[in-house]
C-alpha cells in the first residue's frame, strides 16, 4: 500500500492511495472545503507553473537574443563587402523612404543623398547602414508574417504612440526590433523602451512658432 | 457503547457529509435550477451564496487560462449546515450534527430540491462521511499514549512490546483500512493522532465552539456506494436509502474504536490529572 499524506498536522483531503489493485481516494467523499480547496490550489499551481513557464521563457529568450545578435553580426560583415551605393539601393528597394532612412542614420538628407551619389560616410555611419540592411534582411527571409518589412518598420507599436519601428532602429535597439518581431507585443515593447509612454502625450505632432511667427505643425523629437 | 454519538456532550464529530455525485451538469441545468431549489430548501437552508469553481485546464504550453464556475450554497443562518450544487456533485454538510434521524431528514429534503430542480442523469456515488476530532485532556502530546480510549488493535504499531522489539520511537503515525460493506459499498476508516485540527474552523461551514486546537486522535469513517453495474436514475429516494445503509457501518466503527474510558471523556467527566 502506497500513502501520500501529512502525517501529524491534518490535511484535510487531496491525498491518493492504492490498496491492493484498486486505486482509491482517501476521504473520497468530497467536503465542500475539499472543492473550494482544490479549486485554490489548483489556482496556484497553475499561476505557479504559469510563472516557472516565464521564467523559462525569459531564460530562452536569452539564449535567442545572443543567437540573433550573432547572426546580425555575421550578416553584417558579408554587407561590408557590398558597397555603400549597393546597401543603399537595397533598401531602398525595400520600400523605404530616404527621410526615414536619414532618420536611422542620424543624418540628413542631404547627406544621404551624397551617399547615393558615390561619396564616402564615416566608418560608423557606413557600419551602421550595412547592419541595417542586414537586419531588414533577416526579418524578410526568417519572419513569414513580415512581407513589407518597411512598411512593418513604419506603423506604430501601439495604438496610443507614435513609437515604431523605425524610431527603435534610429535608437540602435535592434534587440527591441527583433523581439518585436517575434512576439508582436508593442505594449511589452514599448513599456521597456519607453516607461512612461503610458503617461506622456502621444501625438508626434507639435505646434511650434513658425519662421512667420505664426504657428506651425511639425513632428516632436522624441 | 452504543449511543449516538452526537447526544454526548462532548461528542467527537465536528462534521458529517453526504456528497451524491452525478454525471456533469450542463451550464442551463445548474442556472435553471437555483430559483427551485432554493425554495425548496428556503425554511432549512434560508440564505443563498455563492461558491466559485475553478476548472483548470493544461495544454502543452502549459496552463490555459482557468475558467471559473461559480455554484450556489445554501446555508442555515449561522453557516453550520450547508447544500452546495456543484457541476459534478450536491453536498450536504453539518458541523452541527444531532443524530442521524435528523441528518437524514435534511438529506432527503435536499436531495429532493436537487431531483426536482436539477434532476441530474443519474446517480455515480453516495459517500457519508463523518469525522471525529477524539480529545482527552490526559493526552498532551502528538505520540501520546491512548491506550484505554482507543482499540488497542488501532495503536498496534506503537504498543509497547511492538516498540520494544524495533527500539525505535514513535513520531507521528497514521492508518488507513477499507472494509468491504456490501455490493458495492466500501467503509474506508483513516485513523491516528493529529494535531490542531481534522477539519478547519475557518471552512466554508463555520464550526460554533471549536475546541482549542492540539492533539487529537482522528477517526475519519467515509462510507460509501459506488454502483458498478447501471446509472441508477438520480431520486431523492435512492439516495435516501442508500444513506440507510450507508450509516450504520460507520456508526458501529465508531462505537468499536472507542473504548469505556473515552465515555467519561464524551460525558465531559474526565478531566485533566
Amino acid at each position: 500500500m502506497t500513502v501520500k499524506t501529512d502525517i501529524g498536522e491534518s490535511s484535510g483531503a487531496g491525498t491518493e492511495t492504492t490498496i491492493g489493485t484498486r486505486r482509491t481516494g482517501i476521504g473520497g467523499t468530497r467536503t465542500l472545503a475539499d472543492i473550494v480547496g482544490d479549486a485554490t490550489m489548483g489556482r496556484r499551481s497553475a499561476e505557479s507553473l504559469r510563472e516557472e513557464a516565464d521564467r523559462l521563457s525569459a531564460g530562452f529568450g536569452h539564449i535567442e537574443h545572443d543567437g540573433l545578435r550573432e547572426m546580425l553580426r555575421h550578416r553584417t560583415g558579408q554587407k561590408k563587402k557590398e558597397s555603400l551605393v549597393d546597401r543603399l539601393n537595397t533598401l531602398s528597394g525595400l520600400g523605404f523612404a530616404w527621410a526615414d532612412l536619414a532618420r536611422i542614420f542620424g543624418v540628413s538628407v542631404p547627406a544621404l543623398r551624397k551617399w547615393r551619389q558615390g561619396e564616402t560616410a564615416f566608418p560608423a555611419n557606413d557600419f551602421r547602414v550595412a547592419e541595417v540592411t542586414a537586419l531588414c534582411e533577416m526579418l524578410t527571409d526568417d519572419v513569414p508574417t513580415i512581407s513589407d518589412v518597411a512598411s512593418w518598420l513604419e506603423m506604430p507599436l501601439a495604438v496610443e504612440s507614435p513609437v515604431t519601428g523605425i524610431t527603435l532602429l534610429a535608437e540602435g535597439r535592434n534587440d527591441l526590433v527583433f523581439r518585436y518581431a517575434r512576439d508582436g507585443d508593442g505594449d511589452a515593447i514599448l513599456d521597456e523602451f519607453d516607461p512612461g509612454w503610458r503617461e506622456r502625450p502621444q501625438s508626434s505632432v507639435v505646434v511650434v512658432a513658425g519662421p512667420d511667427g505664426l504657428p506651425a505643425l511639425t513632428i516632436r523629437d522624441r | 457503547m452504543t449511543e449516538e454519538p452526537s447526544r454526548l456532550p462532548n461528542a467527537p464529530l465536528v462534521l458529517a457529509v453526504l456528497e451524491a455525485k452525478y454525471p456533469e451538469l450542463t451550464p442551463a441545468q445548474a442556472h435553471a435550477s437555483r430559483p427551485t431549489v432554493r425554495e425548496a430548501v428556503r425554511d432549512a437552508l434560508p440564505l443563498m451564496e455563492n461558491i466559485s469553481e475553478n476548472l483548470i485546464t493544461f495544454g502543452p504550453e502549459g496552463p490555459l487560462p482557468t475558467q471559473t464556475r461559480t455554484f450556489p450554497r445554501f446555508t442555515t443562518r449561522d453557516r453550520t449546515t450547508a447544500l452546495a450544487i456543484t457541476s459534478h456533485a450536491a453536498v450536504v454538510e453539518t458541523t452541527d450534527y444531532d443524530g442521524f434521524r435528523k441528518f437524514h431528514q435534511l438529506i432527503k429534503l435536499t436531495m429532493k430540491a436537487v431531483e426536482d430542480g436539477v434532476s441530474p442523469d443519474g446517480i455515480l456515488r453516495v459517500g457519508l462521511r463523518y469525522i471525529d476530532e477524539i480529545r482527552v485532556p490526559t493526552v498532551t502530546e502528538l505520540a501520546g499514549d491512548w491506550t484505554g480510549y482507543i482499540d488497542d488493535h488501532l495503536l498496534a504499531a506503537v504498543a509497547s512490546d511492538f516498540l520494544a522489539k524495533t527500539e525505535l520511537e514513535p513520531k507521528a503515525w497514521q492508518g488507513l483500512v477499507q472494509y468491504a460493506t456490501g455490493p458495492d459499498q466500501v467503509l474506508q476508516v483513516r485513523y491516528g493522532p493529529q494535531e490542531g485540527y481534522a477539519y478547519d474552523p475557518k471552512g466554508p461551514t463555520r464550526r460554533k465552539n471549536p475546541a482549542r486546537p492540539g492533539p487529537f486522535f482522528l477517526l475519519d469513517s467515509d462510507s460509501w456506494w459506488e454502483p458498478s453495474d447501471e446509472v441508477p436514475p438520480f431520486t431523492a429516494e435512492e439516495i435516501s436509502d442508500a444513506c440507510t445503509r450507508l450509516h450504520p457501518p460507520l456508526r458501529h466503527i465508531f462505537n468499536v474504536v472507542s473504548q469505556d474510558r473515552l465515555r467519561s471523556v464524551y460525558m465531559n467527566e474526565e478531566v485533566s490529572q
